[in-house]
Order: structure tokens, then C-alpha cells, then sequence
């Protein structure tokens, strides 16, 4: 595979390794600003919410009990 | 087929130009400078040997007639010349043609047979006079030299003996090829020797048999040593590209390693690239969030602080005086229906015990893209605001995209958790944590784990994930609001101790 883009890249040796490297470099931006954060919410590593369901909400309002406190003000 | 040397046909040439040019003006036989072995082999009924050839480097001896071939030893390029039949054999200008002595030749082709073996080198045994023999211009390399017939069969290399009553090898290519070198030179007789050479080394035949292709392609050099070295069978029908000979099962055998070779190849590249693309996810999700949130957050906060109802507390004035929001609650809302839009920052949280430097946003609404994501606090949408009757709810990573709660785990009893609005400081203090499953949502309740109470307290619950990096759990820290400060009374005491 890396063979096959090696030999089918123009130009001498280091015309094929800055092909190489800005192709590696094209690569690690596509992962860093699309992929990763896309593939992230289905990894289990960030979740630090409490949440009763999909949403948090509907658990927050079912146990919210609006009491209005006498220190409220304007 | 490999070209021969230019160098060896043009030095070689010259030479022995000048050599005949020498014996021609002699009128007798000439011998080499350095040392050349003649062979006289002769078969006496070569059918072309009265076509003149003249190989441009050395003079390849006719393969026979009643001219004794002579056999050229050369240090460089021992190359087996056969002499042409004297009468014709002729230098290029200079000599149109050369005394030749049938009865010589005679002599010699019976001289070949028992002379095959190596000969010193400085001997040159059969040098008769009259001779249109040719030797090599440097002479050859002071080792044997060996007589070998001029036939196909005679290998190239190896000591043998010549066999007169073999005809001779004409390959057609070679002849007609080597004609034109002779520049037109009618008398030469001489042609290219099929029989090996004697070899000073005893490897040169063979090297120089690719050297026959230039040879026959065009007034190249001496080479001619092909036909005999495909004659001998010595070049195997197949060979690999290293040239190691090989069978037609190996050959399936090794293609069809050769694939397979090149299926794991690829297979294995795959999973090196996936590893690093791994790697790569790891060093984005420990290193790079962090980055990318840390900068988001400072801009969030330069943003908070920089909007007009923020205010700046007097640093000159430390010792803002402490409200008991039992007694004097601070003049806020404790609806928790009224809260910002999401997105929009409440305030920001100060915790010593992380830092004198920790100043992290706090944000209404724990959407992950949009605000976990970024190195902010989220509030729960629904839960108390800050410094507000009941639960001011909130959740950060604790790994990763800027880590707000990454040292959760540290706080202690009675350490001030600091949430800085635009006009109050709220001062919380721990009192407690548990480590929760996530579908426990009690422990956001405005009151922690009282279901339906009415809250009295100001509470503030911190969420997060535990363990680190794991989503299996969630590690719950709570505070109670002790005292709040007005921030245009003064500054905070803790965060002035701080810095």
C-alpha cells in the first residue's frame, strides 16, 4: 500500500517525502477537526452528566418543585 | 546482455594496429608487447574462413581453415582470438593483407589438441612467421592459457581441449554481425572464435559472454563469447531476477508466495495505519480537547468580564464584609424558571483548592458539543441558579476538553467553591460526595436525595464522570452556600489570600 504511493509519487526522494508528509499532514487535520470530534459522543469516555433517559430535562423537571423562596427579590 | 566496455575495444584496437602495422613492415612475425599465447587450432574445412572479419577490438580468430586459430590472451579481457587466414587477415589500412603460411597452419592445428592445456604466459609458443596472428595489445595476465576448440560446445571458462575435426560454430547472428566490423576490409579472414577462451581467470568467458550482445549489435569490442555460453547450456532456460535458476514449480510456488506476500503486506500496513490513526484519537482526546477548550474557555471568560454589568472588585479593599444568606439572602432570584438562554455564562467558578489560577466559566445548559465540549461548567437547565434557593446543579468533564472538574476527587470538607457572578460572590463549602450510578438523578434534586422537599438551603452539587475515563459512574460533590459577598463592597478575603 505505502509501496504502491511510493512508486506512483512524482520526483525524486524528497519530492516523495514532502508529498508523503504534506498527504500525512492532510490526514491528521481531517481526523483532528472532523473525524475525531464526530466518532467522540459514541465513545464512552466523556460522560459526566446525570441524566434519567436521552435528556436531562425531563428527569430535572419531574423532581423540580417550583417553591417560590421568600428571599427572592426583583 | 551487458555492453562491454568501450574502453577495452579502444584500447585494444589501436594496439594491435599498430602491432600488425609492425609486423607488416617487418615482414616477420611480430610478437606482442607484454606476452600473447597463440593457439593455432585450425579445421582446416571452415567454410568461412576465407570471409574477412576484423572485430575492432580484438581479432577473433576464424574458426577454421588451413589458418591455425590463434587464441588471444588479454590481462583485462582475456578474449579467445583465432586468428584469420593469414593471407586475408589484414589490418585496417595499413596492411592489406599479411604473409600467411599454410604449412604453419597445419602445424598448428596439430599443435592445438596436445597444447590445450594451460601454456605459461610468457610463452608465446606458436608465433610463426608469416603469421596474420593476433594477440593481445597488453599482453596477457602471466596465467595459463587454454586451447579450446573452436566449436559451440566448448566451454567458455574451462581448460579443453580443442578437437579440429569439430567444425566450427558459426552462429548466423554472429557472423553476418561482425562482418560490417571488419570496415570493409576483404582480406581479413578472421572471425570471431566460438570457442571458449583461455582464460586467464577462468571466469572471464562467462562475464564476457553478455558482452557478445554488443558485439553483435554493432563494432562494440571483443565480446563473442555468447554463442558459446548459450551453447554450453550454462544459462539456465529460466532465472530469476538474481539469477539463480529456477524450475516452473518453483516459480508458481514463489508467485504464489509472492501474493500472498503481498496480501499480508497490505493487511498488515491496515493495521498499522489503524494503530496509528488510534494513537492519534488518544493524543487528540487527552491533548488536543484540553487545547482547544482551554482557549475557549479564557475567551469565554474575557467575554464575561469585559460586559458591562460585570463588576471589578475594589482589590484595594479585600475584606469585603460576609453576608449569612440565612440572615441577609442575596438579592437574587431563587426561581429556577428564570434562568438565561442556553449558552449564556452565569458565572465563574473559583476553587482554591485547584488553584489560585482556576477561573472556569459556568454555563446555563450541559450540551456537550456545545458547552461540555469547550472547557465550560454546564448548569442543569431547571435547577437553582447560583447562590439561588435549591440545587445549582452542575456537570464538567473531569477528563478531557479542558477537564473543569479533572481534580474533583481533591476536594475536602470545607473547602470554598467560589461562584463569582457579575455582582456577588457566593461562597460554598463542601460537605459531602458520592460516587452515583448516571440514572441517579436525586442527587440533583433541589434538595440531594429528598425527593419533592422543599428546599431551605442553598446548594451547589458538582457532577462529573468517574472513574476518569469511564462513563460507568458519576462522582458527586456537594456545598452549601455559607456566606455571600457584594463584589462592590470589595474583594473576596479567600481569593485575595489566593492572589
Amino acid at each position: 500500500m505505502y509501496g504502491w504511493l511510493w512508486r506512483h509519487l512524482p520526483g525524486p526522494w524528497f519530492v516523495k517525502v514532502f508529498f508523503l508528509a504534506a498527504l500525512a499532514a492532510a490526514v491528521v487535520a481531517v481526523c483532528f477537526i472532523y473525524f475525531f470530534p464526530w466518532v467522540s459522543p459514541y465513545l464512552p469516555f466523556n460522560n459526566v452528566t446525570i441524566e434519567d433517559g436521552m435528556s436531562p430535562e425531563p428527569s430535572i423537571s419531574q423532581v423540580y418543585s417550583p417553591t417560590p423562596s421568600p428571599g427572592s427579590d426583583s | 546482455m551487458t555492453v562491454p566496455p568501450p574502453e577495452r575495444s579502444s584500447d585494444d584496437q589501436p594496439l594491435t594496429r599498430r602491432v600488425l602495422r609492425q609486423r607488416a613492415t617487418a615482414g616477420q612475425p611480430v610478437e606482442p608487447p607484454a606476452a600473447a599465447t597463440v593457439f593455432p587450432s585450425s579445421t582446416p574445412t571452415d567454410p568461412s574462413a576465407g570471409q574477412p572479419v576484423e572485430p575492432p577490438a580484438s581479432v577473433f580468430p576464424s574458426t577454421g581453415t588451413t589458418f591455425p586459430p590463434v587464441y588471444q590472451l588479454d590481462e583485462s579481457s582475456p578474449w579467445v582470438i583465432r586468428a584469420a587466414q593469414p593471407g586475408q587477415f589484414a589490418p585496417p589500412a595499413a596492411l592489406p593483407s599479411t604473409e600467411a603460411s599454410p604449412p604453419w597452419a597445419s602445424q598448428s592445428s596439430r599443435f592445438a589438441p596436445a597444447n590445450a592445456d594451460p601454456i605459461p604466459a610468457a610463452t608465446p609458443p606458436v608465433q610463426p612467421a608469416g603469421d596474420s596472428q593476433v594477440w593481445s595489445p597488453t599482453g596477457f595476465g602471466g596465467t595459463s592459457a587454454t586451447a579450446t576448440t573452436p566449436t559451440s560446445t566448448g566451454l567458455t571458462g574451462q581448460p579443453q581441449v580443442a578437437d579440429p575435426m569439430l567444425p566450427p560454430v558459426e552462429p548466423p547472428a554472429l557472423h553476418p554481425d561482425w562482418r560490417p566490423v571488419g570496415a570493409g576490409l576483404p582480406g581479413n579472414s578472421g572471425r570471431p572464435s566460438l570457442s571458449g577462451p583461455s582464460v586467464p581467470t577462468g571466469a572471464p568467458a562467462l562475464s564476457a559472454g553478455p558482452s557478445g550482445g554488443a558485439a553483435l549489435s554493432g563494432p562494440g569490442g571483443p565480446a563473442g563469447m555468447v554463442p558459446p555460453t548459450r551453447a554450453d547450456g550454462i544459462v539456465p532456460p529460466t532465472v530469476t531476477p538474481d539469477g539463480h535458476p529456477v524450475s516452473r514449480r518453483e516459480r508458481q510456488e514463489r508467485r504464489r508466495r509472492h501474493a500472498g506476500a503481498i496480501i499480508l503486506g497490505v493487511f498488515g500496513e491496515i493495521l498499522i495505519t489503524l494503530g496509528v490513526i488510534l494513537g492519534l484519537y488518544v493524543a487528540w482526546e487527552l491533548v488536543w480537547t484540553d487545547v482547544e477548550a482551554n482557549q475557549e474557555a479564557i475567551q469565554v471568560i474575557q467575554t464575561v468580564v469585559d460586559r458591562p454589568a460585570w463588576i471589578h472588585p475594589d482589590k484595594n479593599s479585600p475584606n469585603a464584609p460576609h453576608h449569612d444568606p440565612a440572615d441577609d439572602p442575596p438579592p437574587v432570584d431563587d426561581n429556577p424558571l428564570i434562568t438565561p438562554p442556553l449558552g449564556e455564562t452565569w458565572a465563574v467558578l473559583h476553587v482554591p483548592r485547584w488553584g489560585s489560577d482556576y477561573v472556569v466559566p459556568m454555563v446555563e445548559g450541559i450540551d456537550r458539543p456545545t458547552i461540555l465540549n469547550k472547557g465550560l461548567i454546564g448548569h442543569y437547565p431547571g435547577t437553582a441558579g447560583p447562590g439561588r434557593i435549591g440545587n445549582f446543579a452542575t456537570a464538567a468533564h473531569r477528563t478531557t476538553y479542558g477537564k473543569p472538574y479533572n481534580r474533583v476527587a481533591e476536594l475536602e470538607n470545607g473547602d470554598p467553591l467560589i461562584v463569582e457572578t457579575d455582582n456577588y460572590y457566593f461562597v460554598y463549602e463542601v460537605y459531602g460526595y458520592e460516587i452515583v450510578y448516571p440514572h441517579e438523578v436525586r442527587v440533583i434534586w433541589p434538595v440531594p436525595n429528598e425527593e419533592n422537599a422543599v428546599p431551605t438551603k442553598r446548594i451547589i452539587t458538582l457532577t462529573t464522570c468517574h472513574p476518569m475515563f469511564s462513563a460507568r459512574q458519576r462522582y458527586i460533590v456537594w456545598g452549601e452556600m455559607t456566606y455571600w459577598v457584594d463584589k462592590s463592597e470589595g474583594q473576596l478575603d479567600v481569593l485575595a489570600e489566593e492572589g
